[in-house]
C-alpha cells in the first residue's frame, strides 16, 4: 500500500479482508467513472477519505478512532445493515458501484470545501468543475471577469519555459498526463506537441495549479527519436502555438496588467498568412495601426463583439505587438471620430466577399 | 475600372501571385530573361493581367509590373485608377531592402494616396532579414502597411493579403471571412 499519491484521492479502507481490499483496488483501476485510476488505497495517516468495514468486529471502534483523529475526514460505512451506525453515510453490501462513486464524489468534493484541499489532477474531471464556475458570461462591470493572469495558466508556463529555452538554447519538453508533451526547440523556433486538439483548448482554460506538468531538458538526438517514435506529433511555428493558446486562454478577458483607461496602439500588423486569423482581427489591426484608442471602444467603432477585441489584444500582446505606453511614433493618430467610409465601400466588400466564398 | 497592382523584383512571383487569385487564365508577356533570378528563363517584359469577377457584375482588374527596372515608364501608367499596391519582395536576394526602398520610392505617391501591403516571398530559404525588420525599414518614411510572409503559389496568402489591403482602406468593410471562428 502506498504511503500517498500527489494529485489524487487518497482513500484508506478500514476493517476491510485482503480479498475485499483486492477488489476495491480493482473497482478503482478498472471501472469507468471520472475517477478512474485516481483513487488509491493509502495508509490511514495519509488518506483523504475513510472507507470502514462495520460488518468487522473491530468496525466500530476504528469508525471512532477515525472521527478522533481525523474529525475533518469524511468516513462512508459500509455495511449489511449501515442504518446501525448514526449519523455516518452507509451504503449496504453488497455494493453498487455507481453509488460507490457518488458517494466518493460527494464526500471528495466535501473535503475540498471545508479545507479548500489540494487539486485532485485529472483533466477531465477538471474541466468538468471549470465550466461550472465559468458560466457566467463576460461582463464589462465585473473587473475579475475582464482579466487573467497568464501565469495561472498554461500560457505563462509556457512563455517562462520559452524564455529559459532560448536564453539556455536547450529543448524543453513538458510531460503531461497519458504521455501527452509539448516540445519547445528554441533553434528553430518551433513547437512539437503531441496532445489532442481538443485536449489543448480544454487544458488552456485549466488553472496551472490544476495541471499536473512536468519538464525536462532534452538534446537534439532524443528530440530527433521522439520524432520517429510519435507518429502523430505536430509540429508548429513557435509565434503561431503562442498566438492560438493564447485565444484560447484569453477566452474574452485581457493579462491582468492591462489599463483599459490607457490607450493601445499596434506595433505593426501581426502577419496573418502565417497566424491564425480570426474574426475582425484584421480590422483591428487595420485600426491599431493607425490609430491610438482604448480597448473598450473598438467593439464601438468596428462593431464587433467585446471578446474579440480583447482576445486579439491579448494575442498581439503576447508575441510583442501592442503596447499602452505613451506612445511617440508619429504614425499613430489617436482617432478623434470614426473612420470614414472608403468612396468605394462597395467594391470592397463584393471583393471581399468573392474571396472569402470562392 | 478598378484595380489592383502588383509590383516587385524578377523572380518575386508576381505572375503566380496574379495566377492564384484571378478567374481567367493570366495573360502575361514574357520572353527570355536577361534578369538575374534563380531558374527563371522567362520574365515579364510589358504586364500580367488577370481578373477577379465580382458576384455584383463588376470587375477587379489585377495588373502585374514588368520587374526589370528598364520597364519602369509602364509602373505610372499601368498603376493610375488602382485600388492598392501589392509589392512582392523576395527574401533571398542579396539586398531585399535595396528592392523595398526602391519600389517604394516609385509608388511613392501612389502609396500615399491609396494602400500598401507587401508580401515577402522566400523567406523559407532565407529566414533573414524579418518581418519585423522590413516595417523597421518602413517606419522611416511613416508608414505601417501590413507585411507579410508568402507564398506566391499559396492561394490563401495572396487572398489574406487582398483582404488587408483592403482593410487598410477601409476599417467598416466586412466579409463573409469572418464567419470562421474558434468556436466562442
Amino acid at each position: 500500500m502506498n504511503t500517498a499519491y500527489q494529485n489524487s484521492i487518497n482513500i484508506v479502507a478500514l476493517g476491510l479482508d485482503l480479498p475485499s481490499l483486492t477488489r476495491l483496488k480493482s473497482l478503482f483501476k478498472v471501472f469507468k467513472s471520472i475517477y478512474k485510476n485516481e483513487c488509491h488505497l493509502v495508509e490511514n495517516d495519509n488518506a483523504d477519505l475513510c472507507i470502514i468495514d462495520f460488518d468487522d468486529p473491530k468496525g466500530n471502534a476504528l469508525w471512532q478512532q477515525s472521527l478522533e483523529q481525523y474529525p475533518s475526514r469524511p468516513n462512508i460505512i459500509i455495511a449489511s445493515d449501515p442504518t446501525v451506525v448514526n449519523h455516518a453515510d452507509g451504503m449496504t453490501k453488497p455494493l453498487n458501484i455507481d453509488l460507490l462513486w457518488e458517494f466518493i464524489d460527494a464526500r471528495y468534493q466535501q473535503t475540498r470545501k471545508t479545507t479548500q484541499a489540494k487539486a485532485v489532477s485529472g483533466v477531465h474531471r477538471m474541466i468538468n468543475q471549470q465550466k461550472q464556475e465559468n458560466k457566467t458570461p463576460v461582463n464589462i462591470d465585473d473587473s475579475e471577469s475582464l482579466y487573467y493572469q497568464p501565469a495561472d495558466y498554461l500560457q505563462g508556463y509556457l512563455q517562462a519555459k520559452i524564455q529559459c529555452a532560448k536564453q539556455e538554447k536547450t529543448y524543453f519538453k513538458l510531460n503531461f498526463r497519458e504521455n501527452s508533451m509539448i516540445i519547445i526547440d528554441p533553434v528553430q523556433q518551433m513547437i512539437y506537441i503531441d496532445l489532442p486538439t481538443m485536449l489543448l483548448k480544454q487544458i488552456s482554460q485549466i488553472s496551472r495549479q490544476m495541471l499536473e506538468i512536468y519538464s525536462e531538458k532534452i538534446s537534439e538526438t532524443q528530440l530527433n527519436d521522439i520524432k520517429v517514435k510519435h507518429s502523430k506529433i505536430q509540429v508548429y511555428r513557435l509565434e503561431k502555438f503562442l498566438w492560438d493558446l493564447t485565444y484560447l486562454t484569453a477566452n474574452g478577458r485581457v493579462p491582468q496588467d492591462t489599463n483599459l483607461s490607457q490607450q493601445v496602439f499596434l506595433q505593426h500588423w501581426p502577419n496573418f498568412t502565417r497566424l491564425t486569423k480570426t474574426p475582425s482581427a484584421m480590422r483591428i489591426s487595420a485600426l491599431l495601426v493607425k490609430h491610438t484608442c482604448l480597448l473598450s471602444s473598438i467593439p464601438t467603432i468596428l462593431r464587433i463583439p467585446e471578446y474579440e477585441v480583447f482576445n486579439f489584444y491579448s494575442a498581439a500582446n503576447v508575441i510583442g505587438l501592442t503596447g499602452q505606453t505613451k506612445c511617440t511614433d508619429n504614425t499613430y493618430i489617436a482617432l478623434t471620430t470614426k473612420p470614414e467610409a472608403h468612396k468605394k465601400r462597395n467594391i470592397l466588400s463584393a471583393l471581399l466577399s468573392h474571396l472569402g466564398i470562392k | 475600372m478598378h484595380k489592383i497592382i502588383f509590383t516587385g523584383p524578377v523572380g518575386v512571383g508576381k505572375t503566380t501571385a496574379i495566377n492564384a487569385i484571378s478567374d481567367i487564365p493570366t495573360v502575361s508577356t514574357e520572353q527570355v530573361s536577361t534578369a538575374q533570378a534563380d531558374n527563371k528563363t522567362h520574365t515579364t517584359v510589358a504586364l500580367d493581367y488577370g481578373m477577379i469577377r465580382l458576384n455584383n457584375g463588376e470587375c477587379i482588374h489585377i495588373y502585374g509590373t514588368p520587374g526589370q527596372g528598364r520597364f519602369n515608364f509602364m509602373w505610372k501608367i499601368l498603376s493610375e485608377g488602382g485600388l492598392g499596391l501589392v509589392m512582392l519582395m523576395d527574401n533571398s536576394r542579396d539586398n531585399p531592402f535595396d528592392d523595398l526602398h526602391f519600389y517604394y520610392n516609385e509608388f511613392k505617391s501612389f502609396i500615399a494616396a491609396n494602400a500598401l501591403i507587401v508580401g515577402i516571398t522566400h523567406m523559407e530559404d532565407k529566414k533573414t532579414p524579418t518581418i519585423s525588420d522590413y516595417h523597421e525599414q518602413l517606419r522611416r518614411y511613416h508608414i505601417n502597411p501590413p507585411i507579410f510572409e508568402v507564398d506566391g503559389r499559396n492561394r490563401d496568402d495572396i487572398r489574406s493579403m487582398i483582404q488587408a489591403l483592403m482593410y487598410t482602406l477601409d476599417i467598416g468593410i466586412v466579409d463573409l471571412d469572418s464567419t470562421k471562428n474558434y468556436n466562442h
